[in-house]
């Protein structure tokens, strides 16, 4: 089985340890839930694991020559631009000039998936929050990227939203398999759409509970040892 | 308010203001002191007759456009850079504070030394471009850090965040950076032109006219002069309304 690897990982920011001989192991193909109290140092793995922050020390493998998708706790749409042309904007590098017809092609094929045709032309003004958060999703998944990082995504959105977004995510991921790394503080949500998951201590970060294909296992206790350790 | 309604009272507003100029020149009865109305039209449009007035007038927008041009390439340019390094901002902020508080007539007094002849477009250029460079830096600061990561996360390519993200970002402040520029410099390259006595400009003959006690034609002058600088202010509404979407 093919993995990222984080190696002996050492980060700091002005003598803040967050980092410091951190390793671990994420299963390309699947979904690894992150949880870790907040201020742990998940945005920063994150930031690492996508190229944008540098370790000071140790190496992370699996990542050369891959595309990241995000998907931020806000949207980060551009106001200025509609649904169709925020997909756009980040689609633009992977495709020729001319394929202009493709994108398009590609922007209504994933604004269907999250239940926004029809929406293409709105301005993000326009949109609900979980609208907009959807719109997000679809653009994430439109970048043809073989690592999707995701920062607590769903904290802002309200609860019924929160499970309908939930069920598009794992819709799509169904057809779409790609390796995603999702950090959030909801157990519930991290238990619902990984695979995988890590609990993260304060930093210097540690791993202090993990378990694999989740989904074999019996969710009342695997949620109360995730309780525990968080 | 319904815009019919408001149409209606800024005419009954011009109207009020018509009846009270009426009135003062009736009270004190002296067309070389006080021209009414009337008198002041008939000056107004005997000036358009007379043979240099397309001279005297395009005389002053060039002067408008020239210091324009040097208020916005400076400003921008300085701007920008004042905008993305903090260090250059505090260094240029004693400047544009001198700039900005110093009065117009200070300026014109101590150009008119330096400069006689391009009095106006210096004042013009000083005027304008402490406003211009204020509101690019404004609008540096005002581009959302989140975007630029967001693009950045994605490997969006440098050209494309310039002209999707930073330029749509600073557009408004730009937009408005101008248009109160263009109201302050034109009235103040007009005052540049009081004082320097170009052969051809609105300050100056607006100054010829006082010195001669001609009232209407002074009156005529700085209507034409107020004519103008609606029409200018008329024209960058409309390219606002063309280059900035309002979605936001
Ligand atoms: N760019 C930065 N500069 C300084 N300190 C930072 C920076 N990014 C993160 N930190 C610090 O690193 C620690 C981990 O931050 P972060 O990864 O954002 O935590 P989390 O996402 O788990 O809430 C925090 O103490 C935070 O203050
Ligand atoms: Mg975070």
């Amino acid at each position: 089985m093919k993995m990222l690897q984080l190696n002996d990982i050492y980060k700091n920011f002005d003598g803040n340890v967050v980092y410091s001989g951190f390793s671990l192991e994420i299963r390309e193909g699947v979904t690894t839930g992150i949880l870790g109290p907040s201020g742990c140092g998940k945005t920063t793995l994150l930031n690492m694991l996508g190229g944008v922050l540098k370790p000071d020390k140790g190496e992370i493998s699996g990542v050369d020559g891959k595309t990241f998708s995000y998907i931020f706790q806000e949207p980060r749409l551009l106001p200025w631009k509609t649904v169709r042309q925020n997909i756009e904007f980040v689609l633009e590098k992977y495709y020729a000039k001319d394929s202009r017809d493709r994108i398009a092609e590609i922007c209504d094929f994933y604004l269907q998936l999250v239940d926004l045709h029809g929406f293409a032309d709105y301005y993000p003004s326009q949109l609900s929050g979980g609208m907009s958060q959807r719109v997000s999703v679809a653009r994430a998944f439109a970048v043809p990227s073989d690592i999707i990082l995701m920062d607590e995504p769903f904290g802002g959105i309200d609860i019924n939203l929160k499970k309908n977004i939930i069920e598009k995510f794992l819709k799509i991921c169904e057809n779409d398999r790609r390796t995603v790394v999702h950090v959030t503080h909801d157990v519930d949500e991290a238990l619902a759409m990984s695979d995988d998951i890590f609990v993260l201590s304060k930093s210097p970060v540690k791993v202090v509970f993990e378990k694999k294909n989740i989904k074999k296992e019996n969710l009342t206790t695997l949620k109360d040892a995730v309780i525990g350790n968080l | 308010m319904r815009s019919s309604t408001k149409n209606i009272i800024v005419i009954a507003s011009v109207a009020v203001l018509l009846v009270l100029w009426e009135v003062a020149a009736l009270c004190i009865g002296s067309e070389n002191v006080m021209p009414g109305p009337w008198a002041t039209l008939v000056a107004t449009i005997k000036l358009f007759g007379q043979k240099d007035f397309v001279l005297v007038v395009f005389s002053t927008i060039l002067r408008g456009i020239v210091s324009f041009v040097i208020a916005v390439v400076l400003g921008v340019a300085l701007g920008i850079v004042a905008g993305l390094h903090e260090g250059f901002d505090a260094f240029m902020k004693p400047w544009v504070v001198v700039m900005r508080s110093t009065p117009v007539v200070a300026f014109v007094l101590l150009a008119l030394i330096w400069f006689s002849r391009s009095t106006a477009v210096f004042i013009g250029v000083l005027t304008m471009f402490p406003i211009i460079f204020t509101n690019i830096v404004a609008g540096i600061r005002n581009v959302d850090v989140k975007l630029i990561e967001m693009a950045r996360f994605y490997k969006v390519r440098r050209r494309s965040v310039i002209r999707n993200v930073y330029v749509p970002s600073i557009a408004p402040f730009m937009v408005s950076g101008i248009s109160s520029a263009v109201g302050i410099g034109w009235r103040a390259i007009i005052v540049g032109e009081v004082l320097s006595q170009p052969r051809y400009g609105i300050g100056g003959s607006l100054q010829l006219a006082q010195m001669q006690m001609n009232v209407e034609v002074l009156i005529a002058w700085t209507i034409i002069a107020v004519l103008l600088g609606a029409l200018f202010e008329k024209i960058i509404r409309l390219i606002e309304n063309v280059t900035v979407k309002r979605h936001i």
